[in-house]
């Protein structure tokens, strides 16, 4: 987690900073249209809580998550857990959502910037399932939208992280109610 | 030019006006009653000929320079790429793939391989898995079919 931020939102920060000499806010690092980023999490916040609810009823989803299977162990473990979470979604919307999309906005306008970090951040969920890689293509297209709409990157990773905490919080829910299906006995 | 370019960085660090700058210079070093820069682009001058523009307006280079022309369009796309507005893209859309290749083979978070307790994703070799090699035999399963457990 600490590495995706190092590698996708740390070293691309440096970038903007030390070699196109501009500043972050430009790349959406503030809150930019105050009214519309809180409006928009919170319409869509619990949208995204109760999609990760939903997600993580899928068997395929439930073998890839939570990536920490002690993330349910505890409530501490579980805030540990949220934390490197939340420093992985900074990482992870600042490079497709700042980065990438803010970088390119000058030269190939806002819709082919949008679509270029859409299939980036589409490309980068391969591996996981199916469904998620599908649901790359619309999450990264909305919060493209509202990156440049609310001049702020806040929505989305607000919104992003809700989603991943959800998923992982119901499928630690769910291996913890599923542990004592086996139990060990003594030599037969 | 180095005088230019310390005053702009004079300007940049203390906020003094520059007395001069390098684009300044850079306009004046040019002697633009015999530049022919304006016609090579419009006129395509030393591009192949099936490429040219107007044939009618063809001009007749020194085989010299003809040569060097083609030399400066052939890295011509390489040297617009790395220029004005133009730079910043390249440079985002070179940097982010090597990023992106890094983070996913080296540094991708990824589920470690210890298997979920469930019965629709208990296979037996993930229950293998699980159980310490010396207790194997001993163990014995709920939940599961008879013709493995």
């Amino acid at each position: 987690m600490v590495w995706t931020f190092l590698l996708l939102g740390l070293i691309p920060a440096l970038l903007v900073k030390l070699a196109f000499r501009e500043p972050l806010a430009d790349y959406g690092v503030r809150l930019g249209d105050r009214r519309r980023t809180f409006r928009t999490m919170a319409l869509l916040g619990p949208l995204f809580v109760l999609g990760g609810y939903i997600a993580s009823r899928d068997p395929a989803v439930q073998s890839q998550y939570p990536l920490n299977p002690s993330a349910g162990s505890s409530p501490a473990m579980f805030a540990v857990h949220a934390f490197a979470y939340l420093l992985f979604y900074l990482g992870w919307e600042f490079h497709f959502r700042g980065f990438l999309q803010h970088g390119l906005r000058g030269s190939m306008g806002d819709t082919s910037a949008v679509l270029v970090a859409v299939m980036a951040s589409c490309l980068a969920h391969l591996g996981k399932p199916a469904s998620e890689t599908y649901a790359a293509i619309l999450g990264g297209l909305l919060w493209g939208i509202l990156a440049f709409r609310t001049r702020s990157l806040a929505s989305g990773l607000v919104q992003h992280f809700l989603l991943g905490i959800s998923l992982d919080g119901s499928c630690a829910m769910d291996d913890r109610r599923q542990l004592p299906l086996f139990e060990e006995k003594g030599p037969c | 030019m180095a005088f230019a370019w310390l005053q702009e960085k004079r300007a940049e660090w203390l906020g003094i006006p520059p007395l001069i700058t390098p684009r300044w210079v850079r306009l004046f070093l040019a002697d633009w009653a015999h530049s022919s820069e304006k016609a090579e682009r419009s006129w395509a001058i030393g591009r192949p000929a099936g490429r040219r523009a107007q044939s009618h307006l063809r001009m007749a280079p020194a085989s010299e320079a003809r040569a060097t022309m083609n030399e400066h369009d052939r890295w011509g796309w390489l040297i617009g790429a790395l220029r004005g507005e133009q730079r910043k893209a390249t440079i985002v859309l070179v940097v982010s793939p090597l990023l992106l290749v890094t983070w996913k083979y080296y540094a991708s978070p990824r589920r470690s391989s210890r298997p979920k307790r469930s019965s629709h994703r208990l296979r037996p070799e993930s229950i293998l898995w699980t159980i310490p090699r010396r207790r194997r035999r001993s163990t014995r399963w709920s939940g599961l079919s008879s013709s493995w457990a």
